[in-house]
């Protein structure tokens, strides 16, 4: 196995390989970055590109967008309260009032190491216990899926201070828009009205955009019109000094890290989920949790150390099954075939080579996003201070081209302006919209997945119940499940007994 | 607005929105639909309950809002519902320009000279980005 | 304003046309437009972008990939069967789903006359596949336990409304017997559920059974084809396992087509560039290494395909609903 790992790390002498991960990461950043453009999209695009180059080189590329791209939807989540990919939507709820209290450059500096770190100890994971771990993906059966699925929904106590009420209604409401479209088993249409676009469902994107590029944007038009000037200040925070905050958090970063390898080995799960249920572990663990939603540097560290830990995750059951656990790595799968590289044992042997110079490559990756992705962010920091009426327009016109080129749809523009509407409605209500994004991104596996569970036991109630308490994971799910209740139950009467 | 009013006014919101998806919901065949009807129940139930302990609860905490900013909203909402009838008719390029030309001017954060400059050149990174680096399609335009 | 519509429309044509007539000695002049109607990264658009980066040297133009993927397929045919008939516009489209969306949805704007056919590039049958341990070892152990409890066995594939479905449906039919169906996201999650023990079997593609098959982890027991695959050239066809003609009408097709309406010169041109690719040893040898399971048809044979599949489809489609 040395043997095999020494011959990838030659790999990594080979400059046409390190200039590949330097374009991928560097796009990967850029991906990340803007709101509506996709990993999926990055590493789909550049596919047809890497077919000439050797197959160490193109993975090594593709890995390179991963990862940057999983990371980089920090920083517009810090910057613009607007996040980057659904990955970051955690890391937005105290990264942004970071920003607002006058810090991006350390929330940023936070985000990169912590993600750097993430990122880091999945790959060692997928380095030294690929196989192992693999074997654990296939124990996931629908049965636990669906239970994992109602885990993450009891997040949304975490996602609601103060407002539990409403978030779980606004939680009920994601759960009921992503039931739009075909019906995952019987293929009926749900609240289409008939319209083509919207038999897949609401685009996540493109839902994401609507519901928090346009209430800033109103906000900051809002601003512009008004004589208010109050452009947040701007930390001189040397990144530096940031890994000793992190180091300080030692716990917090290995207890997010294991979360995320754990979410990512899972296929079907994916990087949103690591960053929430994360995210939920440190509220819960820390010592002052009300400080969660205001700027606590530990809630953001959880939710990037936890979302960035998924990517190594994810490429444990690609690399040894075969099997991906989300778009990006159902097309890296593609990308990984077109080089007649096929998944399992054998590439860890025969094509040695090729596989650990791609895991070696990774950890490249991991690392050179923290130069590009804290160079980027020392201009980028000045958005805070761009004038509202120049940033207004520009954000605006940014979300329309992203919500199109998702699908090249102009529907789909329509479509992020409505969920807009709704976004803007939470916000003037006082609303949480991260329960509402929960409810989106857990909403389809919850339901299909409780359906094909019952299907699978031709719709015997008991039989299923059976299930849940005598499959030993799906025990353990249901177990973590009735706890988190539990202690949500706790937490809020103790809240209102605090309000009283 | 109150707190209170904004949260009566957010539990009859909840509430309209819980029947109606429940009427909609219960009009498809059970198999399809018992996932969003439970859901559009409970979300009623909440909404109902939110708004009662709400109405019931003292009113001491009765501290104003900042009122909604009309103009905002229609500059937002008609803003980019004219940008996409504009897309298409003319095409994204110049779609583009005009929507950031007219909004930069009309937030008077810069001159027109500036605002000019600003978005030719947003217009021309917008471009180059998505549809020259990443390969987007363009929309289809009428014009051009 | 209607009238000055029309007037720019009637200009804007002249234009076209215009700009088109001496181009025809040498067309194409102008990268090509290939329409696909998934997203970036799926199979069909992996499919599509291999061809289009080896059948440029053929064709003398790129051929430029455009996703619009939504509704299952239908957006991206619907934008095939309007598009440009100046012969810069031409799509992929997937047999049998192009016909499954048509005739199990309303208001489809898209007719199968709309389309005409250039060339067929992939065609990826539908297999039965186990789990290496099951107890199953041939396709009839398979049936006697489905026939021994009719609607017992789990039996998962893509879906719904799938072509993996359309072909379990089929056999359901020819052989007399009733599955359990589950859907999936997918033939991926459908593999995994067998390898995870959920499933007696599972209905995957071909191509994604392939190198699950290679690692010894699935068992195939047989392919639903005419003939034996070249991929698994030791397993029978599904009708030689059971000893009934059950018609492969699930098998999936990838192939060119053009909106109808373009001219035959443009039409004979391009026909020519994929029957040149389809034998170009570059191109053959990529697609072995990658796995893609090709399958030339000229227009004339990829037509009469889609008629008869067409026809075979209305004979199940109320069974699918």
């Amino acid at each position: 196995m040395f043997e095999n790992m020494l011959l990838g790390l030659q790999a990594l002498a080979d400059p046409a390989l390190l200039l590949a991960v330097l374009i991928g990461v560097v796009g990967g950043v850029i991906i990340g970055a803007l709101p509506g453009l996709t990993s999926t999209m990055g590493v789909a695009l550049l596919i047809p590109v890497t077919f000439s180059l050797p197959p160490q080189v193109g993975l090594a590329m593709l890995g390179g967008i991963y990862c940057a791209s999983t990371y980089s939807g920090a920083i517009s989540a810090i910057l613009l309260n607007i996040p980057g990919t659904s990955a970051s939507v955690a890391t937005m709820l105290d990264g942004h009032p970071m920003a607002k209290n006058g810090e991006p450059g350390r929330a940023i500096s936070l985000a990169t190491f912590a993600s750097c770190f993430g990122g880091l100890v999945s790959i060692v994971a997928l380095l030294f216990l690929a196989p192992q771990l693999a074997e654990f993906s296939l124990r996931f059966g629908s049965p636990e899926y669906f239970l994992l699925a109602v885990f993450g929904i009891t997040v949304i106590a975490s996602m609601s201070a103060g407002a539990m009420e409403k978030g779980l209604i606004a939680g009920a409401l994601g759960l009921i828009l992503s039931t739009v479209g075909t019906h995952p088993l019987t293929g009926t249409m749900r609240f289409t009205g008939g319209v083509p676009t919207l038999f897949d469902g609401i685009p996540l994107v493109v839902s994401l955009i609507g519901l928090y590029s346009i209430p800033e944007v109103i906000d900051l038009i809002d601003r512009a019109k008004s004589t208010h000037t109050g452009a947040a200040g701007v930390d001189k925070t040397s990144p530096f000094a940031t890994l000793r905050e992190l180091a300080r958090q030692k716990f917090n970063l290995f207890r997010s890290s294991l979360i995320g390898i754990i979410v990512g080995i899972i296929p079907g799960v994916g990087c949103s989920v690591g960053g929430f249920l994360a995210y939920d572990a440190a509220k819960k663990g820390s010592n002052n949790p009300e400080k969660f939603g205001n700027g606590a540097a530990e809630g953001l560290v959880a939710s990037e150390t936890g979302n960035n830990a998924v990517t190594g995750g994810t490429l444990i059951p690609l690399l040894t099954l075969g099997i991906p656990g989300n778009p990006v790595t159902a097309v890296l799968l593609g990308g990984i075939m077109i080089h007649g590289l096929r998944p399992g044992p054998e590439l860890f042997t025969t094509n040695a080579d090729v596989t650990y110079g791609f895991i070696f490559s990774l950890f490249l990756s991991n690392l050179l996003f923290v130069p590009v992705g804290l160079l980027l962010a020392r201009y980028g920091l000045r958005i805070v201070q761009v004038p509202a009426g120049i940033l207004a327009p520009l954000i605006l016109s940014l979300a329309v081209i992203g919500a199109y080129s998702l699908r090249s749809s102009v529907d789909d523009i329509w479509i992020m302006l409505a969920i807009g509407a709704l976004g803007w409605g939470m916000a003037a209500l006082a609303v949480p919209r991260a329960p509402l994004v929960l409810g989106l991104v857990l909403g389809t596996l919850a339901e299909g997945e409780l359906a094909r569970s019952l299907a699978l036991v031709r719709g015997d109630l008991g039989a299923f119940g059976m299930q849940l308490v005598t499959r030993p994971v799906a025990l353990v799910i249901l177990i973590l499940c009735v706890s988190a209740i539990i202690h949500g139950i706790i937490q809020h009467r103790r809240d209102s007994k605090m309000l009283e | 607005m109150t707190t209170r009013t904004r949260d009566l006014i957010f539990a009859a919101i909840a509430l309209a929105l819980a029947v109606a998806i429940a009427i909609t919901a219960f009009g498809y065949p059970v198999a399809s639909s018992y996932f969003p009807r439970t859901l559009a129940v409970l979300m009623g139930l909440l909404a109902a309950f939110f708004g009662l302990r709400t109405l019931l609860a003292p009113t001491d905490d009765a501290a104003p809002m900042s009122p909604l900013n009309i103009s905002a909203l229609i500059a937002a909402f008609g803003g980019i519902a004219a940008y996409v009838v504009a897309l298409k008719l003319v095409g994204y390029e110049g779609a583009t320009f005009l929507f950031l030309f007219l909004l930069m001017v009309w937030l008077g954060a810069v001159g027109w000279l500036k605002a000019l400059i600003l978005a030719v050149a947003f217009t021309a990174l917008l471009n180059v980005i998505f549809f020259v680096m990443l390969g987007v399609p363009r929309p289809d335009a009428l014009l051009f | 304003m209607k009238l000055f519509i029309k007037k720019l429309a009637a200009a804007l044509g002249f234009v076209t046309l215009a700009g088109m007539t001496p181009a025809i000695a040498e067309y194409p002049e102008k990268p090509i437009t290939l329409i696909v109607a998934y997203s970036p990264g799926g199979g069909t658009d992996t499919a599509a972008r291999t061809v289009a980066k080896f059948v440029e040297k053929h064709l003398g133009q790129r051929l430029v990939v455009e996703n619009k993927s939504g509704a299952g397929g239908q957006i991206g045919f619907s934008a095939l069967a309007r598009a440009n008939t100046d012969g810069y516009e031409i799509g992929f489209i997937n047999v049998p789903s192009i016909q499954l969306v048509k005739q199990l949805r309303e208001n489809v704007p898209y007719e199968m006359s709309d389309f005409a056919p250039i060339a067929n590039i992939q065609l990826d049958p539908v297999v039965v596949a186990v789990n290496a341990d099951s107890p199953y070892q041939t396709l009839s152990e398979l049936l006697d336990a489905a026939k021994a409890d009719p609607g017992a066995v789990n039996i998962g594939a893509d879906g719904p409304q799938s072509n993996n479905q359309l072909q379990l449906i089929v056999a359901e039919d020819a052989l007399a017997t009733k599955f359990n169906f589950i859907a999936f996201d997918g033939s991926g999650p459908a593999i995994k559920a067998t390898l995870g023990g959920e499933l007696a079997a599972s209905l995957p593609s071909a191509s994604s059974a392939g190198s699950h098959v290679d690692a010894g982890r699935l068992r195939v027991l047989g392919v639903f084809a005419d003939e034996r695959s070249p991929l698994f050239p030791d397993v029978p066809t599904v009708s030689e396992a059971a000893g009934v003609k059950v018609p492969s009408v699930g098998a999936s097709l990838r192939g060119i087509a053009a909106p109808k309406g373009i001219s035959d010169a443009h039409k004979a041109r391009l026909e020519k560039a994929f029957a040149d690719v389809m034998a170009d040893p570059d191109f053959l040898a990529h697609a072995e290494t990658a796995g893609l399971p090709l399958k030339y048809m000229d227009a004339a044979a990829f037509e009469a395909y889609l008629q008869e599949a067409d026809a075979a489809l209305g004979k199940y489609i109320d069974l699918m609903k």
